[in-house]
């Protein structure tokens, strides 16, 4: 046994070979060295096992086992998964009404940067789109903002996401003019890769600076500046769409271009058809 | 060894990034400012002082090819609840640290220490031990967030410290800067540790 111990480490691993073994490790023929590391691999098990076996020895014991030992193994897991997700809907539910709070103010300057000026107290217009006319809870998916200025209605806003990016969903805000022509896109939150897709929110928040809409380097997202349904084509260049995709994200591009058209049907639904005309949006 | 030396050894002879050389992901991207380096760490010591005295008290009663899965588990769950945590009572901060923070889960000091010491030690020696390993983990990444953003960002914790027009040095605070001021860190870490050893 003492001997076998050295010897298999030396068959094994190239750096052991030079000295005892130089010309079969010169040898351009394959098969042998292969052949031998399987027999010493083989043989290995049942000579070898009392000092340096022992370690996986004693694993391999209980898992060759009885069936007891593994549904103690699952019932173990399964245990403290149990646990865990209970503890974490408890801190889910404490903290979520903080964490709304915390992203409010976000939000108020977002909104106040994608519509046109308006001087009602917009989030007091929130109300539910998708469903249309659900309670504003947990359920409702999308939800949308009245803007108006004098009592006239100047904007809406939505508050929306899409699945189809490139990380976890995609949260955004896209905020219009009355006659539906995009004033902005807010990105509340994403995922997208770090110096690829996250650049769709760069310029998010220069909706009302007219130099850097009008700039030809201007960023992904203030293309859509004054963007309306049926005039631009919502869909990225490469799908024969007149939007210019981030490069090397045409999927991130993709999805947020397919969220604002959505939103701004959706809006459009909702507000000229009195609220009435659902199903039209997928 | 004594509770004291348990919790020091974190600091300097065991420093989990001057040392063992692990959970070198946030320490080169959140080192940015020095806020977000106190921030990770001690995001990461309240993970690592719960994941160790969680994973001590669970020791006995996990079978020993289940428990990767399960400290992972464990450790998963601390990281949620800091995450909801900060999310609700520190937005900034949680909003600079971004997905920085979910990535605790897969921090190696976390894992090494619940492994290494925690699977083998009592409650208290391995709340000591995740303590000492935490407190050395934000004790480098503020030395290292001071640096890159006096260098980089002329300030401390964001309170300017130059007129505006002292030039910065920019690349202190983007990625090379990380790496170059670590390595700064460690050399002067082995200096004075030889030092030291070559007097004694």
């Amino acid at each position: 046994m003492s001997t076998q111990d050295p010897k298999a480490p030396s068959g094994a691993s190239a750096a052991g070979s030079p000295g005892p073994e130089p010309p079969e490790a010169k040898a351009p023929e394959a098969p042998p060295p292969p052949a031998k590391d399987a027999a010493a691999a083989t043989a290995e098990p049942p000579e070898a096992q009392a000092p340096e076996a022992a370690p996986p020895q004693a694993e391999k014991v209980p898992e060759a086992g009885s069936v007891a030992e593994g549904i103690k193994m699952v019932l173990t897991v399964a245990l403290f998964t149990l646990l865990s997700g209970a503890l974490l809907g408890f801190v889910y539910r404490q903290t979520k009404p903080r964490i709304e709070a915390a992203k409010l103010p976000e939000k108020i300057a977002a909104l106040a940067n994608i519509l046109p000026e308006f001087d009602n107290a917009i989030l007091d217009t929130l109300r539910c789109a998708e469903p249309d006319g659900a309670p504003v809870d947990d359920k409702c998916l999308r939800r949308m903002y009245t803007a108006t200025k004098d009592g006239r209605p100047v904007g809406y806003a939505l508050e929306t996401f899409t699945t189809k990016g490139y990380g976890a969903r995609i949260d955004l805000l896209v905020g219009c003019s009355a006659d539906f022509a995009v004033t902005g896109v807010y990105i509340l939150g994403h995922q997208e890769t770090p110096g690829l897709g996250a650049k769709i929110v760069e310029g998010h928040k220069s909706w009302k600076d007219a130099a850097a809409i009008a700039a030809p380097d201007r960023p992904y997202i203030l293309q859509f500046a004054g963007k309306r349904l049926g005039e631009f084509d919502f869909r990225v260049r490469k799908d024969g769409g007149q939007v210019d995709a981030i490069t090397a994200s045409t999927i991130s591009s993709r999805a947020v271009a397919g969220a604002i058209e959505q939103a701004l049907t959706l809006l459009r639904d909702r507000t000229t058809t009195g609220g009435g005309g659902g199903g039209g949006a997928p | 060894m004594n509770q004291w030396q348990n919790f020091a050894k974190g600091l300097w002879n065991e420093n989990p990034i001057l040392r063992i050389l692990l959970g070198f992901c946030p320490t080169l991207a959140v080192t940015t400012s020095a806020t977000d380096a106190v921030g990770m760490g001690l995001a990461a010591t309240f993970v690592l002082v719960g994941s160790n005295t969680v994973i001590s008290a669970i020791r006995k009663i996990v079978p020993s090819q289940m428990r990767i899965p399960i400290f992972i588990v464990v450790i998963a769950t601390f990281v949620t609840v800091v995450d909801l945590v900060l999310q609700a009572y520190f937005p900034a901060l949680s909003k600079s640290l971004g997905v920085f923070i979910p990535l605790i889960v897969v921090n190696c000091i976390i894992l090494g220490r619940a492994e290494a010491f925690a699977s083998k030690n009592g409650i208290g020696s391995s709340f000591i031990d995740g303590l000492g390993m935490g407190v050395g983990f934000t004790l480098a990444l503020l030395v290292l967030g001071c640096v890159r953003e006096i260098l980089g960002s002329g300030s401390i914790f964001g309170v300017p410290l130059f007129a505006a027009d002292v030039p910065r040095v920019l690349i202190f605070v983007l990625p090379p800067g990380a790496f170059l001021s670590l390595g700064c860190m460690l050399w002067l870490m082995n200096e004075l540790d030889q030092r030291r050893k070559r007097r004694v």
